[in-house]
């Protein structure tokens, strides 16, 4: 490695046989496709943004060309470049074919790339089209066996007192994404440090109940050394499940011993216990210690399935329902995640799977977010977010219950369930333009199609993405990009200043109206068309007529999703939304995001299969989140690891077959 | 010479069983054989921006950045301070005023998090650190016991605040936010009763800690990861930290803050103070050179300032604006900074009542006041206020000045990434550039240091 090439991501969807001798396939392939997408604009005539690409060549020794060749895979990888005004697009396959090209030769040149593809948020780098392409259904699981950190929440579950104790563990959710996701969490000397305090304040406190069990061990004629032999193992039963080994009770006692000599009694059982909680069996889960088998496959052991199973649906360890269901010997691994996965989603006394599925809406649509945009009191109409947040999460509620076409359901619902039970008294009817001395009721209202439809209409979710003063077209647009086309948009270049003009006078829309310049439309017309329409409301979520006065302008064009059926003029959101909740590209987005938080890692083409299977299981059930899940969760990705990481080559592996 | 070091050892009482010496002993000693001792700095960051027209004394005319054309050094002993630095008073002669470098490269907002001092912009899909930050590598450069110490205050009880430093890309380093943990981690070795045993029982732990995850790491080969990895290189790291500071005891105990309610206080304000006082002792004790200290630093939505009795949020004052000589979020701003001025000033005036070699250990020490929100609520970073106390004994061209740096892409413009890679070259790093480039600007006339003007 020489140096970084910095900003350049690496996606590589290869297929074996592509890749010959390099220069070949440089002078062959790629500077035809130079010559023909690019050199009209970056060549020896034009030099938009200062680039010209016409003079590369395939060494990339000189580190102003190297960085030139990363600019450039990452501006195709992004859908950058060619611009909207070209003359001339490639196919994907050809672009596939560029990209993997300078990916390739960036590697071989010794230059470290920034990989992205499995980083939080960076998801929709892997193709949608090969994913979801039958001839990719024949891969295998490309991603290894890894250690799991066990999450905060899971970790306060486990280590009873830890709750009591501020968790340094605590995740800023960023905006748009998940908040529990691998990699979320690095560690250093000073968080170490809070675990270790954490562990040693919960332990104080332990250690001076079990003094009082080991003097009642004493009386009856034990040991001392047995009876704290007894309160250790009693303790390592309640936060590891499991009796300690010999050789571990051995280094446990030598511990205790080695403290209470020096600090005194009972600091060494307080050290020990402390010692307990902090073993990387608390902290971290493990898996894939199995066997391999024909295809180089590690199946997770029916040790291991229930706790993946168990902190995939909630944040609690396996209870001894799910340890037993894994004892038995008769069914497969994959028919008892099954019959698991659909008893606990289905139990109603103790529904914490099921919320499980609230919490994914709740991140994928990102609502929550609208309790922290502050928003100024103006008068005649009362903000509370909190109350807005509930009714979404009450609406979510609702139309899991009926499992049907639950995200169509979800984008075009015409009710809503609003203020209903304990934030009925803090509500404001006016926010959904009911009367103001409306009455709540239980039952769902129905609003006028051309007001309100589904979430993306909800006061909660335009509340969360606008900003302090106006709507927010830009997130707005973003979040549709991103969450249901399965797009990207490059970081903002540094060079960018992000801000509108501040001109009172003006609408959003005209104010937005920079964002026409050329340098930013490239990225602005992936995401101002698509939230445009969302102008119907104002940024306390209301539907209104007018803005400034004068009627307010819903039209769009929405162009370059890629989708079809997605691209043309709209009128307002409804079009859209109706639009978006018939693609079957945007359902498969969606079923690519609940991959995402159920599995806790971006998805690989060795996933194809498990998101083919998913989305079928998804549209053979009616749309049924509980099928979809179910599917998941009992999938190839979700049993077999790789015994090599496959993405770390960029190459996904070919299955046998 | 080996009198003197006879005789300060024994000033010191460290008996013949000690056969380490510790970094404070080494420091006293450098001074007495005339050997440099390596500089401190000092990083305080408070949210809700800086505006250009709030680093300006009154009796200064004040231009936009925009109009700024020259380079310009005004002797600020002449002027009344503005406001909100006014408990700099007393040090004027050290104190620098500096305008106009940009920060383009973070963007901006409401704040760059570890952008103000790493000079790079956060993605929008994490926060995570794109780099080392500033006062990390110069704590990598100059360590005391450890390389670096970062505390701080935020309005709410958090413990921790992540993403402002960092010791390289995706590795944040904790800012410690609850006040007596702060006093825990560095200074219970020295602290008597149970709160030493505490240290004690904690090393020991430590101690078990590190063989137990080698011998897990060893068991799982290579399933274990790079996770496990950093789980352990952070348990050796902080069992060797247990050692440095028991080795140093004598030190921290004289060098220890006196723990009152401040420490557990649930007035944000007063927790901040504690900090302060802690991080004073932590620069004279030798526990490390360089110190971060944030003041509800990225908070907007907030109240951090209860404590003093301005009850608006960040946001609410930072509305009112604040880059006009009238505007009404003025007197807020005037507040909220002067008092975090005057802590900054008791700061520099304990340094100052440390003697150190022949002068005071202010002398070799360098305060940097900034924003993590560059220059206004709703930040652009095309400039960068920024206040400055000390010089490094004269090594840098600091104090009693009031600096305005040509505006944004005007010939003679520098940004802060150019300032920070002066730093770095004050302690022996030759680095020319500093954190990510911005593309606008001439790289080898504008983001090139060291700055000729600040050196002398």
């Amino acid at each position: 490695m020489t140096f970084l090439v910095r900003h350049a991501t690496l996606l590589i969807a290869l297929s074996a046989g592509v890749l010959g001798a390099f220069g070949d396939d440089f002078k062959e392939r790629v500077q035809p496709f130079l010559t023909t997408y690019c050199t009209s604009c970056h060549g020896p005539e034009k030099q938009k943004g200062k680039i010209r690409v016409d003079h590369l060549t395939a060494s990339m020794g000189e580190r102003k060309e190297a960085e030139l060749w990363s600019r450039m895979l990452e501006a195709i990888e992004f859908g950058e470049m060619p611009s909207d005004k070209a003359e001339k697009f490639p196919t994907k396959a050809e672009a596939r074919f560029v990209q993997g090209w300078i990916a390739r030769t960036l590697d071989e040149a010794g230059l470290e790339v920034e990989e992205k593809r499995d980083k939080e948020g960076y998801g929709n780098l892997v193709s949608h089209e090969l994913l979801f392409s039958p001839a990719e259904s024949k891969r295998v699981v490309d991603v290894a066996a890894r250690l799991w950190r066990i999450s905060p929440k899971a970790l306060a579950n486990t280590v009873r007192g830890a709750r009591l104790v501020s968790n340094p563990f605590a995740l800023d959710k960023p905006h748009g994404n998940f908040r529990d996701f691998k990699g979320k969490y690095a560690f250093n000397s000073l968080m170490a440090e809070q675990v270790t305090e954490l562990a040693l304040a919960h332990s104080q406190k332990e250690a001076q109940n079990a003094r009082r069990m080991i003097v009642v061990l004493r009386e009856k004629g034990m040991s001392i050394d047995e009876a704290n032999k007894e309160a250790i193992k009693r303790h390592y039963h309640h936060v590891l499940r499991r009796t300690p080994t010999g050789k571990e009770m051995d280094t446990l006692m030598s511990l205790l011993k080695k403290v209470d000599a020096e600090l005194g009694i009972p600091r060494g059982l307080q050290a020990v216990y402390a010692a307990i909680i902090l073993q990387p069996e608390t902290l971290f889960r493990f898996e894939g210690t199995g066997k391999s088998n024909d295809s180089g496959l590690v199946a997770l052991s029916r040790r291991e399935l229930p706790t993946s199973l168990a902190f995939a649906l909630t944040d609690l360890p396996p209870d001894t329902n799910l340890l037993r269901a894994f004892g038995n010997e008769e069914l497969t691994s994959r028919e008892i995640l099954r019959a698991e996965t659909r008893r606990m989603l289905d139990d109603e006394e103790r529904p914490v799977a099921r919320n499980r599925l609230l919490q994914f809406f709740q991140e994928y649509f990102d609502y929550q977010k609208a309790e922290d945009v502050f928003k100024d009191q103006v008068k005649g109409h009362k903000h509370w977010a909190p109350a807005l947040v509930y009714d979404l999460d009450a609406l979510v509620t609702h139309i899991l219950k009926k499992d049907k076409q639950v995200l169509k359901t979800l984008l075009t619902t015409p009710e809503y369930l609003v203020y209903v039970n304990s934030h009925r008294d803090h509500g404001n009817p006016l926010v959904y333009n009911l009367p103001p001395d409306w009455k709540p009721t239980p039952e769902p209202v129905r609003f006028p199609k051309n007001q309100r439809m589904g979430v993306l209409t909800h006061p909660a979710w335009l509340v969360a993405h606008s900003g302090n003063f106006d709507n927010d077209p830009i997130r707005r647009g973003h979040w549709i990009r991103y969450k249901l086309l399965g797009g990207n948009i490059p970081d903002i270049p540094i060079n960018v200043d992000a801000k509108l003009p501040d001109e009172a006078t003006w609408t959003l829309r005209k104010r937005i109206h920079v964002t026409r310049a050329e340098q930013c439309y490239k990225c602005h017309s992936k995401m101002n068309p698509l939230g445009l329409p969302f102008e119907l409301y104002d940024h306390y979520g209301r539907f209104r007529f007018n803005e400034l006065d004068k009627p307010v302008d819903v039209t769009s064009r929405i162009v370059n999703t890629g989708v079809p059926g997605v691209d043309g003029e709209v009128n307002g959101p409804f079009e859209l939304i109706e639009r978006l909740a018939n693609s079957t590209h945007c359902e498969q987005v969606f079923v690519r995001y609940v991959f995402r938080f159920f599995l806790g890692r971006n998805e690989t083409l060795g996933d194809a299969r498990t998101l083919q299977q998913a989305h079928k299981a998804y549209v053979d059930n009616d749309g049924s989140m509980e099928a979809l899940v179910i599917s998941l969760l009992s999938s190839d990705s979700f049993i077999y690891r790789a015994q090599k990481d496959g993405r770390k080559t960029g190459v996904g592996k070919s299955g046998k077959s | 010479m080996q009198t003197n070091r006879r005789r300060i050892l024994k000033g010191l009482s460290l008996g013949a069983g000690s056969t380490l010496l510790s970094p404070m002993v080494e420091r006293v000693m450098a001074n007495a054989e005339g050997q440099e001792r390596p500089p401190r700095f000092v990083f305080v960051l408070q949210s809700n921006g800086f505006d250009a027209v709030q680093a300006c004394p009154e009796s200064i005319p004040f231009q936009n950045y925009a109009d700024r054309e020259k380079f310009e050094s005004i002797d600020l002993t002449k002027h009344k301070l503005p406001k909100g630095l006014a408990p700099l008073e007393p040090l004027k002669g050290k104190t620098t005023i500096l305008q106009g470098l940009s920060g383009r490269c973070t963007g901006g907002g409401h704040s760059t998090w570890g952008g103000s001092l790493g000079q790079y912009r956060i993605s929008g899909a994490n926060l995570s650190p794109q780099s080392i930050t500033i006062d990390y590598q110069l704590g990598q450069a100059i360590p005391g016991i450890l390389p670096w110490i970062g505390v701080g205050m935020a309005s709410g009880a958090r413990d921790a605040l992540m993403n402002i430093t960092a010791r390289a890309a995706h590795k944040t380093m904790p800012i410690i936010l609850n006040p007596e943990k702060a006093y825990n981690s560095f200074f219970s070795v020295a602290a008597g009763g149970d709160r030493e045993k505490n240290f004690h029982l904690k090393r020991n732990l430590l101690d078990y800690m590190v063989g137990d995850v080698k011998k897990t790491r060893k068991a799982l080969g290579s399933l274990a990861g790079e996770e496990l990895d950093a789980y352990l290189s952070a348990y050796d790291q902080l069992a060797a930290r247990q050692y440095q500071l028991l080795d140093n005891k004598e030190v921290l105990r004289k060098s220890a803050p006196k723990l009152d309610d401040r420490f557990t206080s649930e007035v944000a304000t007063k927790r901040l103070e504690a900090q302060f006082e802690l991080a004073g002792s932590a620069l004279i004790g030798g526990l490390s050179n360089v110190a971060t200290l944030t003041c509800a630093a990225t908070e907007i939505n907030a109240q951090p300032y209860l404590g003093i009795g301005v009850d608006l949020s960040n946001h609410g004052f930072g509305h009112m604006g604040g880059n006009k000589r009238d505007a009404k979020g003025i007197p807020y701003y005037e507040k909220t900074r002067g008092w975090l001025f005057s802590l900054i000033a008791k700061l520099a005036q304990r340094l100052e009542k440390t003697p150190e070699g022949d002068g005071n250990m202010l002398d070799n020490t360098i305060i940097v006041y900034m924003s993590d929100a560059p220059d206004t609520h709703h930040s652009t970073a095309y400039e960068w206020p920024l206040a400055i106390v000390g010089n490094l004994k004269g090594k840098m061209n600091l104090g009693g000045r009031y600096i305005n740096f040509p505006g944004y892409g005007k010939p003679g413009h520098h940004t802060v990434g150019a300032l920070y890679t002066t730093f770095l070259n004050s302690v022996g790093q030759r680095q020319q550039t500093f954190g990510r480039l911005d593309p606008e600007l001439d790289e080898k006339t504008m983001q090139t240091g060291p700055l000729a003007q600040l050196m002398t």
